[in-house]
């Protein structure tokens, strides 16, 4: 039982592995040639070009990726076992702060959705402050809360207390939106 | 003699000290909301610090510069959003500790570490500034590039296991770093034609995203019942709710390293409180007795952060005050207030009028004490403002992110990167690729390309020959340093697989 759980363990970090590798080649063959144009005649007396931190970042991402492959392929089958290679000393620090978690995130998905289309639909049309109100609203909602005043009330006060804060106190003027626009 | 005492008389009058207190309030009430760092807070009292004499003026904004950092660490304890970058350390165990319902030790942990390296950097900076400024000023890109590396080297074992998931997280980090102006021919990388890019990525936006508002979304989906509690819970033992004697001197080993640390740190030009603080956790993890508590709530994994980061604000006034030349940006606003309000910095100061040093010396000390006093009271402040229900808190943080990321640059575009960061801290956490790294990655990986790059531009013009660098002192002393250090762990690392006996 436990040799097929490390075994799925295994096919699960090769699947990531195999999965970032293709992503790490768009990276080097598309994004860089793409986003990084090198001034012609630069050399190295001109220091390095601009696109030689990215490229040794994709090269070394793809070596430590294919050393992975390879050590759990024909060293180690076991997926919890630490890599001996570059930061084998991981096991030593005991920071396990973000576990992965089982099951479909619905609660989280669909307070992602609101999250974002308040970032770039909501803020800019009607602006920060009853974006900010309608966003409390939808993710309390979300998050289960049904009672009205508890629904209407709190976002209220909330909003309140940031423009107070940053409108009042810090003279920060938050978008209004295209809706509001003199 | 008569001097350092009219010096400080000008600093221990009831208006400074009346100064100092409203300055520190309002520093940690500032920090503690997430996007508004120390300069910010800094900037945005110096219109005001005008309109006072400068023996209330100073102390005003040099306790509002102190306040701000311990502020800041409440927010990273509690909510694990820092309220400034330096405080995103203190998230990795002060967070783990509050979840044990120790927040109260947690953050009390954190000011007696913050006042402990503030006062360390300000003696150091008061018997030892100019010394200290020789020092931080042998610093070339050789030596950065030797210290930023190490820094990249050791923080690497931060990484989750399998380690490879970490350091694929950290270089990604280092792309995301790369996003904007090439460093030396000014050419754009990776923005694809958009012009609010250019700048780069704000700090701001990537620690709130991927500490703050990706935590958010994961909680989101934890239970009902759960959303409708407490924020966060205290537990009733009075051993949780505050730090013992004994556990505070099992952390002065680390406060004083640590300190050390931050206060060389703050002293050299462009590293800073952040770099300070993610250093110190790194060095204290490696060297402590139990760095298997690390990440799990260990008192030393706040004390060292903490220390750290505070140590930079007091010695990063060392080549301020000693030669004129701000560290920082935080360092250059005061620099301003000091020209406003007609008090001279820099070598000549030091013997034709060190009055007004002197007295600066007094305000930096009184307000550690302020710091420490009135910490205890935000302290209660926070535990009382923490105990709404936790599916508000989780909500309102999103806000209140969004509002402080849009603060520092007035950019929308900075909002919609705090949710696109969330989200890709979010799936990074689903798939078990830890966000420190990356966060680590994105901090240093600038300030190194830089300098390496310089490095190489300097040795065209030695004959193109890398060799020059052995003739500096300060590089070659770093490097040994290095190559001792890793041997060291090598040989630990071998010891321990030669060791057949497994530690209980």
């Amino acid at each position: 039982m436990v040799a097929l759980t490390q075994n799925i363990e295994t096919r699960a970090e090769l699947g990531q592995l195999l999965a970032l590798l293709g992503l790490d080649a768009v990276f080097y063959f598309v994004v860089i040639p793409t986003g990084i144009i090198d001034p012609d005649g630069f050399g190295l007396d001109q220091g390095l070009p601009p696109s030689f931190s990215a490229r040794l970042v994709a090269i070394l991402a793809a070596g430590l990726m294919f050393l992975r492959c390879g050590q759990l392929m024909f060293l180690k089958t076991s997926a919890e076992d630490a890599m001996a290679s570059p930061g084998g000393d991981a096991p030593e620090t005991g920071l396990d702060l973000d576990s992965p978690s089982e099951g479909l995130p619905t609660r989280s998905l669909a307070g992602m959705a609101a999250a974002l289309i308040f970032a770039f639909v909501i803020v800019p049309t009607i602006g920060f402050f009853p974006a900010g109100y309608v966003l409390l609203m939808v993710l309390l909602r979300v998050l289960g809360e049904t009672r009205p005043v508890k629904l209407l009330l709190p976002p209220a006060m909330v909003m309140a207390l940031v423009w107070v804060l940053f409108e009042q106190l810090l003279s920060i003027r938050m978008p209004v939106g295209m809706l509001f626009v003199e | 003699m008569d001097l350092i005492l009219e010096g400080l008389a000008l600093s221990f009058t009831l208006e400074s000290l009346l100064a100092i207190t409203i300055g520190v309030a309002a520093g940690q009430i500032l920090g503690a909301i997430p996007g508004l760092t120390a300069s910010m807070a800094v900037a945005l009292i110096i219109p005001y610090s005008f309109y006072f004499s400068p023996w209330v003026g100073i102390p005003m904004l040099l306790g509002m510069f102190k306040g701000s950092f311990f502020g800041a660490s409440t927010t990273a304890i509690l909510i694990r959003t820092p309220g400034t970058p330096a405080a995103a350390a203190t998230v990795l165990d002060g967070h783990p500790l509050a979840q044990q319902g120790k927040g109260a030790k947690a953050m009390k942990m954190a000011l007696y570490a913050s006042v402990f390296g503030d006062t360390f950097s300000d003696i150091c900076l008061i018997f030892f500034a100019s010394l200290l400024a020789i020092v931080a000023l042998s610093f070339g890109p050789a030596e950065y590039t030797v210290l930023i590396t190490l820094a990249l080297g050791s923080l690497g074992m931060l990484s989750s296991r399998p380690a490879w998931k970490g350091i694929m997280a950290m270089l990604l980090g280092v792309v995301i770093g790369m996003i904007g102006l090439d460093p030396i021919t000014a050419s754009e990388r990776l923005t694809f034609g958009n012009p609010e890019l250019e700048e780069g990525i704000g700090l701001i936006p990537m620690l709130i995203g991927f500490l703050a508002v990706s935590e958010v979304f994961r909680q989101m989906n934890d239970k009902t019942e759960d959303l409708s509690g407490d924020a966060v819970w205290f537990s009733s033992k009075p051993e949780d709710n505050r730090v013992s004697w004994p556990e505070f001197k099992s952390c002065v080993p680390v406060l004083f390293r640590s300190s050390i640390l931050g206060t060389i740190i703050g002293a050299m030009p462009g590293l800073g409180a952040t770099v300070a603080a993610f250093i110190a956790y790194g060095e204290a993890r490696r060297t402590s007795k139990k760095p298997e508590e690390f990440g799990k709530g260990s008192l030393e994994g706040i004390a060292a952060p903490e220390a750290a980061n505070n140590a930079v604000s007091g010695s990063n006034l060392i080549p301020l005050l000693a030669f004129g030349i701000p560290g920082d940006i935080a360092a250059a606003l005061i620099l301003g207030a000091f020209m406003i309000q007609g008090i001279n910095v820099g070598p000549l100061a030091f013997s034709q009028n060190p009055v007004p040093l002197y007295a600066i010396y007094g305000a930096l000390i009184m307000a550690n004490l302020v710091n420490l006093v009135l910490g205890f009271g935000l302290v209660r402040i926070a535990r009382f403002a923490v105990k709404v229900p936790r599916r508000l808190l989780l909500v309102s943080v999103l806000v209140i992110a969004s509002a402080g990321s849009y603060a520092l640059r007035g950019s929308l575009f900075d909002i919609q990167l705090v949710f696109m960061f969330g989200l890709l801290g979010f799936v990074m956490m689903r798939f078990g690729f830890p966000t420190v790294p990356l966060l680590i990655g994105f901090i240093l990986v600038p300030l190194l390309e830089e300098n390496l790059r310089t490095v190489l531009l300097l040795a065209s013009t030695y004959d193109e020959s890398l060799l020059f660098v052995f003739q500096r002192p300060a590089f070659v002393t770093m490097s040994a340093l290095m190559v001792l250090g890793v041997l060291f762990l090598a040989h630990r690392r071998w010891r321990k697989r030669a060791s057949p006996t497994p530690k209980s």
